[in-house]
């Protein structure tokens, strides 16, 4: 079941309810109990042991690592084997059919792809698992003895749709001391439930209608109606992504538990590498820390270094070896998100602009003045307007699909074709339920964007909001209230991020 | 080696690091603080003081390190 449907409502209403009549070492366990029940939920009871699988495999590895005497190539035997069974799992379920797929079609032979139980969050248990198992080989974290909060850490439930991917170092304090019900905290909490809620119903399941025409119907468009798709796109996948993160804190943060942000205003980022520091946050994190890191430390890419540097490429001795790593980590950042070309590709259309500003940053001394208002707007609309044709690939059916909408999209030509702009506008106002629903979806697109434009400039509106006077305050929670409601009607979209 | 003379080769470590003659660092300065020190910069940065002080940082020091002062304990505990 997901946040936004009344199923998960009732399920939540339950959890609180017996959470305020239990006490602390009842309280984690009625977290299992939930989380447990919320995985199953969603698909074959079989699907149960990935996870227990990923939670034991993770949990003897551990303790095998911190065992008396065991050496320093044992604990790497055990991480190592840790490591290999649960990403060739992952390997696996997500990306055979891909793979083999992609072998038989270059042997000219026929595949016939195998059905796999997926569970839910794969790739986000999965991740946050082998990063604990990590953090105990380098002795970050001290391995937990007791399986059951361990298996917690793996399944807990507000982060199993989305993530985010966190550090055990981060939560697990306050996860095993879930704390009692305080009025601040949990109204605080349920406000920032109900903001994902409104992102997640009235912004991504209504925008998703219009990117659906674009990318279907319409993607034999040109000029304007592919941009506006992607633009839209954009709007939709922040809407939805981050929509899903913000009820996934408001629900821990009821019971305590903080969970990271995983966006910070992406769209206002002046570069493709700070954008990547405000977006999927946690994800980056994760490939900074486990992968990026491990290999620019490795003896292969440091002694490439140490070579360059011998022959007199003192620059090209740290830039070369951190070009080879990106090419690594975003070609991995785009399989992550699914098995298809697509993917890849917009993966290493990452990756390219992150080596141009590795280049960039070699070969150009850096200015010492900070940006003018204009160079600075400048530079946040081009990157804006980076990922969003970025975003084409990212949800196009096929690489042939993505390619044919890029060629539309700067066909100068028929960069306005009025009639089918017309067009697409009428079908979208049909698509989205007509006129209530379509003043609706346009009026939530600009709450958003002004919330976070706001934020961004510094004016905190819900801190505004919380000092106006009381009859404000209760006339805008009850509108909300019942927007949000009678949107919940129509709306149990699942969430993008579901399926990687 | 005292903790003043590690600060005064680490502050040229990363002037040499940032480009930037005019930087200053303190126990405090963290990555949020030098505009330039992101996730790229930051093995160079690592690298080039394991160079200067003969040391090795390990992976949790790569990615726990929070601010200079922890890096300055580090390379004292190891020369």
């Amino acid at each position: 079941m997901v946040f936004n449907s009344f199923q998960f409502f009732g399920f939540f209403a339950c959890l609180i309810v017996l959470y305020g009549f239990l006490k602390e070492k009842q309280r984690v366990y009625a977290l299992l109990a939930f989380s447990i029940a919320f995985f199953l939920s969603f698909g074959s009871f079989w699907a149960l042991f990935y996870i227990l699988f990923t939670a034991a495999s993770a949990y003897l590895c551990t303790l095998g690592m911190e065992k008396e005497g065991c050496s320093e190539k044992g604990r790497k035997a055990l991480l190592t084997l840790c490591l290999l069974s649960n990403f060739g799992i992952l390997g696996v379920v997500k990306y055979f059919n891909f793979f083999a797929g992609g072998i038989s079609s270059a042997l000219n032979r026929n595949f016939t792809a195998v059905s796999f139980i997926i569970p839910v969050g794969i790739s986000f248990y999965t991740f946050q698992m082998m990063g604990y198992a990590i953090d105990v080989y380098r002795k970050i974290a001290v391995p937990q003895k007791n399986f059951l909060k361990l298996f917690l850490f793996a399944s807990y439930f507000p982060q199993m749709i989305d993530g985010p991917i966190s550090r055990y170092n981060d939560i697990s304090e306050k996860l095993y001391h879930p704390a009692p019900v305080e009025y601040e905290r949990c109204r605080d909490a349920l406000i920032l439930f109900a903001w994902g809620l409104f992102k997640k119903i009235c912004v991504a399941d209504n925008v998703k209608a219009f990117v659906d025409l674009v990318f279907g119907d319409f993607s034999d468009g040109h000029g304007i109606i592919i941009f506006s798709g992607a633009v839209a796109y954009a709007v939709y996948i922040y809407a939805d992504f981050s929509g899903c993160i913000d009820m996934a804190r408001g629900i821990s943060s009821y019971f305590g538990i903080k969970l990271k942000n995983n966006f910070e205003r992406p769209y206002f980022a002046a570069s493709v590498e700070e954008f990547w520091r405000k977006w999927h946050i946690t994800l980056s994190l994760w490939f900074r820390d486990y992968l990026f890191y491990p290999l620019l430390r490795s003896k292969g890419f440091t002694g490439l270094g140490r070579i360059l540097k011998k022959k007199g490429f003192k620059k090209a001795s740290k830039a070369i070896p951190t070009i080879i790593a990106l090419v690594i980590v975003w070609l991995t950042t785009g399989l992550w998100h699914g098995a298809s070309l697509t993917f890849v590709m917009w993966g290493l259309y990452y990756g390219f602009f992150m080596i141009l500003g590795v280049l960039r940053d070699t070969l150009v001394k850096k200015r010492s003045k900070q940006d003018g208002r204009f160079l600075h707007l400048s530079k946040v609309l081009l990157t804006f307007m980076i990922v969003c044709l970025g975003y084409i690939l990212f949800n196009s059916a096929s690489l042939e699909s993505a390619v044919s909408m890029y060629r539309n999209l700067f066909d100068i030509k028929h960069f306005a074709e009025i009639g089918r702009i017309y067009s697409l506008g009428v079908c979208f106002y049909k698509r989205v339920g007509g006129m209530i629903y379509f003043i609706v979806t346009v009026a939530s697109v600009l709450v958003m964007s002004l919330y976070d434009l706001a934020m961004e400039l510094g004016y905190d509106t819900l801190n505004w909001i919380r000092k106006r006077h009381w009859i404000v305050k209760y006339v805008f929670s009850v509108g909300a209230t019942f927007l949000l409601l009678f949107m919940m009607n129509r709306s149990a979209g699942d969430f993008t991020y579901m399926r990687f | 080696m005292d903790r003043t003379e590690i600060f005064d080769r680490l502050t040229n470590v990363f002037r040499d690091v940032f480009d930037d003659d005019t930087l200053e660092i303190c126990d405090s300065t963290t990555a949020n603080d030098i505009e330039d020190w992101d996730s790229l910069s930051h093995i160079s940065l690592l690298t080039s003081v394991e160079d200067e002080f003969g040391v090795k940082f390990d992976m949790k020091a790569v990615v726990s390190l929070k601010n200079v002062g922890e890096m300055v304990d580090l390379i004292e505990k190891s020369v």
